[in-house]
């Protein structure tokens, strides 16, 4: 099919194809290369992987967890895993505004990142796609555990926000959901946890020195990579270039079902197996992490009552 | 058309249906419904293409322009992907309705295509570091009938495999500049590799078992969902679920499995088709 | 762990990819076929692009074979003068303008005595006392259920036109109004006739009878209302086993024949013996045995294929296409391709028909007859 190009689909640039601008670009930015090193690290994606030193590949980071921060909402949680702090606040069961009869009620989730959580520049308060989606995702995860049907024309309203982010947000901001909704007092199946991996390419391919790692790559006609698993990868390994993908599971443990499941990058079939039996061992220990602390703040706020 | 609520017997019906291996409409669990490519029908885009998968209607378009590259990917030209859901499918589409869903749609493609890597984006630079191909990739669902995800990613498939951008020339200027020329000529183009362009196959839960391209009403009895992107190669690209009901371990993975083995038949006969027509020209 | 699962069926039967040109413009419509001969009464194909003159020249073949009607049938097109006002009575779809008598939707011009009324093909369902319909519940209000029937407006099905379990006829309390939920609830299907137009315009249904009432374990597909003719017969039963409901707004209800009966003899026993406590049904008389499945899975698919190609549904046209597919796999039916050589194969088995016709005029087996008469005794 003949298509007349010029007339019907100019080609729109944004480079100025006159030589004096674009001398004069030039000369701008290497002022601003110039100046940038003294900045703080822009972002970490054309870095190669740090090796792990203070844990293991399979091993979480330090996590530190409280409830009943916030003293006007029903429940709230705060979470740091290491760098990453997530505060969540959950307001609800309450009436809501529009007299529609729903049978169960209305829930929605809104994750919300500080303007100074990521590294380099300043996040805009409008909400970008990714807030978005990761409020759309958070939502499902939690959305299978809470008995909506025993609050009846009624709204739940979770609200996240991130205060500093070094990796594992959604995972950090799925915890912090259910522990502010038990602590709310809202009525759940059982409580989520969430747990990510990530999928890495081996820097010593040749001498066979992989430490632990598990799984060759593709197969087929592909060259065959070397990759290993990490668990709970820091914001570094997230987006460094050796990483071919990522994995989040949110599971509920007690009824052993998975209520969310995010894979992204592309990886063979058995990658992707080991990363979820992977990610599904880490949400076990992350719950019993959250019962103790839940269990321990409940004391405390019974030994308080009782002075 | 209008999907509307299902009775409760109505949703027994089909459970025990999937549970028998014999949907509504005689297809087994795994049987996809044939669907219809048109390719290249919209004059004015550098790619496009329509799929009409039973009631689903689908219509994509590709733009493209030039500009500089991700400074992070100096290589790579970037993909930019939309999708806005009519009116027309549904009236709960109107106005702010369709926000939720447009966007969900959309990351999924997203995450599929660009986010995994797995499509070959060095073919759309131009000069590393300073000048590559951007294609703006917008679909809009214009029938729902089900199975929305797959059918966008197929329809971008065939539109990538349509698209055909002007061969540049790179000219040495005065002063030792670098300046492009955009070819006139319309026969002289060049089309994309759309080897590692992977497509969803999404597969729903009804009761304990699990259906590949469920209808309109099928939907209605779903538990839940997992959208998994499966390219030519056989690995996952992508995969997201969602849907209210848990998953447990063992289906997940032999959800992961039919997916895998599904995606690659439709990949293959997909491809065959495409070449067959001389779309493709590879 | 992953167990291999033998998948013997195949995942894709075709696919059709269309390359555009510009003389492929007119094949852009291709889901409907080109041949326009439908017998007797049942309606052209509306494709924009074919002729006007083609469709006269059947409605002139088939008024020779239809001497006792006085239809005329003419198509038009809103803003097309029919004849000068005074000489006939304007009906439906009419309206009068500077002198003249003007068609106002676009649609088969019918002429009965001095009444002249346009029916439009693709209207939305207007319901007459009489009506046999299949609706779904969509709102329980005060001492009534709104029941959606593809028509304008929910249509009403009062609390006292329904048949209390057990037969009985008694005022209906407010404790009745109550347990309404016991009878039906949201998205209910029910099988219903059209009782009465009410002076605004709101129509009532009734299921006083004792076929009549809720719809469970089937399939319900949807038509165009105008595919479907009112007939003496809507409920029948198929020859291979399967119940049909041919609603007249275009809801067609197939489920399995043994199994509907002996719901239906459960719930009979039901309402005789203990009709104050709620209906349970057991699963050994909800189950539908495979093979069931697959006869209700090949009607479905049938009428789906008339569906799209816009042919009269009723049993005949059903069984035939049933019976032409007896050996082909079910998702064959699903394929475009094959669905357009079944639609060639019934019209040439019409065809046939009607050539036989001049001989056996005493006979009423075939299709068209059967059709000019059954609209001759509801019209």
């Amino acid at each position: 099919m003949k298509i007349d190009f010029r007339v019907t689909n100019p080609i729109a640039t944004s480079i100025p194809l006159d030589y004096k601008i674009y001398k004069q670009q030039q000369e701008q930015q290497k002022q601003n290369e110039q100046q940038q090193t003294i900045s703080v690290p822009v972002t970490t994606t054309s870095e190669p992987i740090k090796k792990r030193t203070n844990r293991s590949e399979e091993q979480f980071r330090q996590i530190f967890m409280k409830t009943g921060v916030v003293s006007q909402a029903s429940g709230s949680a705060y979470i740091e895993i290491e760098n990453t702090k997530v505060i969540c606040s959950v307001h609800g069961p309450r009436a809501s505004p529009k007299t529609e009869l729903f049978e169960s009620a209305k829930f929605s989730c809104e994750l919300k990142f500080a303007s100074f959580a990521r590294p380099g520049e300043r996040i805009d308060y409008m909400e970008s796609a990714k807030e978005k989606d990761l409020s759309i995702n958070l939502r499902q995860s939690i959305i299978g555990a809470i008995r909506l049907e025993k609050y009846p024309k009624t709204v739940i309203d979770v609200y996240v926000m991130v205060l500093n982010d070094d990796g594992g947000v959604l995972v950090a901001a799925i915890t912090a959901a259910s522990m502010a909704l038990a602590d709310a007092g809202v009525e759940m199946y059982d409580m989520v946890s969430a747990c990510s991996s990530i999928c890495i390419r081996n820097q010593s391919i040749s001498n066979g020195s992989n430490g632990s790692g598990s799984g060759n790559g593709s197969s087929g006609a592909a060259p065959k990579v070397q990759s290993s698993i990490l668990l709970d990868p820091t914001l570094q390994e997230e987006e460094s270039k050796d990483s071919l993908g990522c994995v989040v599971v949110a599971k509920m443990p007690s009824l052993n079902e998975i209520t969310q499941i995010i894979q992204t990058g592309e990886l063979s079939y058995n990658n992707t197996i080991d990363g979820i039996d992977l990610c599904i061992d880490g949400c076990d220990k992350i719950y019993s992490i959250m019962k103790q602390n839940l269990i321990s703040s409940l004391e405390k706020q019974v030994s308080k009552k009782l002075e | 058309m209008v999907i509307q609520s299902l009775s409760p017997s109505e949703i027994y019906f089909i459970q025990q249906g999937v549970e028998n291996n014999l949907r509504n409409d005689g297809r087994t669990r795994l049987d996809y419904r044939p669907f219809e490519l048109d390719i290249g029908e919209i004059s004015h885009a550098v790619g496009s293409s329509r799929i009409i998968l039973a009631d689903t209607h689908i219509l994509v378009g590709i733009k493209a322009d030039i500009s500089a590259p991700d400074p992070l990917t100096p290589n790579k030209g970037s993909l930019t992907f939309s999708v806005d859901c009519c009116p027309s499918a549904s009236p709960e589409y109107e106005g702010k309705g369709a926000d939720y869903i447009n966007i969900e749609l959309a990351k999924q493609l997203e995450r599929v295509m660009k986010d995994s890597n797995s499509m070959d984006l060095g073919g759309l630079c131009i000069m590393p570091g300073k000048y590559c191909w951007n294609l703006y990739i917008d679909a809009i669902v214009l029938d729902s009938g089900g199975n929305l995800f797959d059918a966008l990613s197929i329809g971008v498939r065939a539109a990538l495999a349509n698209t055909r951008l002007p061969t540049i020339r790179i000219t040495q200027g005065e002063y030792s500049t670098v300046d492009f020329e955009v070819s006139d000529d319309p026969e002289a183009m060049q089309s994309l590799d759309i080897d590692g362009v992977p497509i969803n196959v999404t597969l729903t839960t009804i009761g304990n078992q699990f259906v590949v391209d469920c209808s309109g009403e099928e939907e209605q009895c779903m538990d839940a969902r997992m959208t998994i992107g499966v390219n030519k190669r056989g690995n996952i690209c992508g995969i997201q679920k969602g849907g209210v009901a848990g998953i447990d371990a063992h289906t997940i993975n032999q959800m992961i499995l039919a997916a895998k083995q599904v995606g690659s038949e439709i990949l293959k006969t997909m491809d065959n088709v495409l070449k067959d027509h001389h779309i493709a020209t590879k | 762990m992953t167990e291999k699962t033998t998948m013997t069926t195949q995942y894709l039967s075709e696919i059709n990819i269309n390359i555009y040109t510009p003389s492929k413009r007119l094949g852009l419509m291709h889901h409907r076929s080109n041949c326009n001969i439908n017998a007797g009464t049942s309606m052209q194909d509306v494709d924009v692009y074919s002729n006007k003159s083609n469709a006269k020249e059947e409605e002139m073949y088939d008024d020779e074979n239809d001497p006792k009607t006085q239809f005329a049938r003419n198509l038009v097109t809103p803003g097309t003068t029919i004849s000068k006002e005074g000489e006939y009575l304007k009906g439906h779809g009419t309206f009068h303008h500077q002198g003249s008598l003007i068609a106002s939707v676009s649609g088969v011009v019918d002429k009965v005595d001095k009444l002249v009324s346009v029916r439009a093909f693709h209207s939305r369902y207007q319901g007459e006392i009489g009506d046999i319909i299949v609706g779904r519940i969509t709102q329980v209000a005060a001492k009534r259920w709104k029941v959606d029937c593809n028509a304008r407006q929910d249509y009403i099905l009062m609390l006292t036109a329904i048949n209390l379990p057990g037969g009985i006829q008694r005022r209906r309390t407010s404790s009745d109004e109550l347990q309404m939920r016991n009878f039906f609830v949201e998205n209910d299907l029910i099988y219903a006739e059209v009782q009465a137009i009410n002076g605004d315009g709101s129509v009532a249904l009734h299921t006083r009878n004792q076929r009549y009432g809720k719809l469970m374990n089937g399939v319900l597909v949807s038509v165009p209302p105008a595919l479907i003719k009112r007939s003496k017969q809507h409920a029948h039963t198929l020859d291979c086993g399967v119940d049909i409901i041919l609603g007249v707004n275009g809801y067609i209800w197939i489920a399995d024949s043994a199994q509907q009966q002996a719901q239906t003899q459960l719930i009979q026993r039901h309402e005789k013996d203990s009709y104050d406590q709620p209906l349970f049904v057991p699963p050994q008389v909800k189950q539908v045995s495979r093979e069931s499945r697959q006869k209700i899975a090949r009607v479905r698919n049938a009428i789906h294929i008339l569906h799209t190609h816009y042919m009269l549904i009723h049993t005949r046209s059903i069984m035939e296409i049933y019976n032409m597919t007896l050996n082909m796999p079910l998702t064959d039916m699903l394929t475009p391709n094959k669905a357009r050589q079944i639609i060639t194969a019934v019209h040439t088995n019409i065809q046939e028909r009607m050539g036989f016709k001049d001989d056996n005029e005493e006979n009423d087996t075939d299709m068209i007859s059967q059709f000019n008469h059954d609209t001759e005794m509801n019209d």
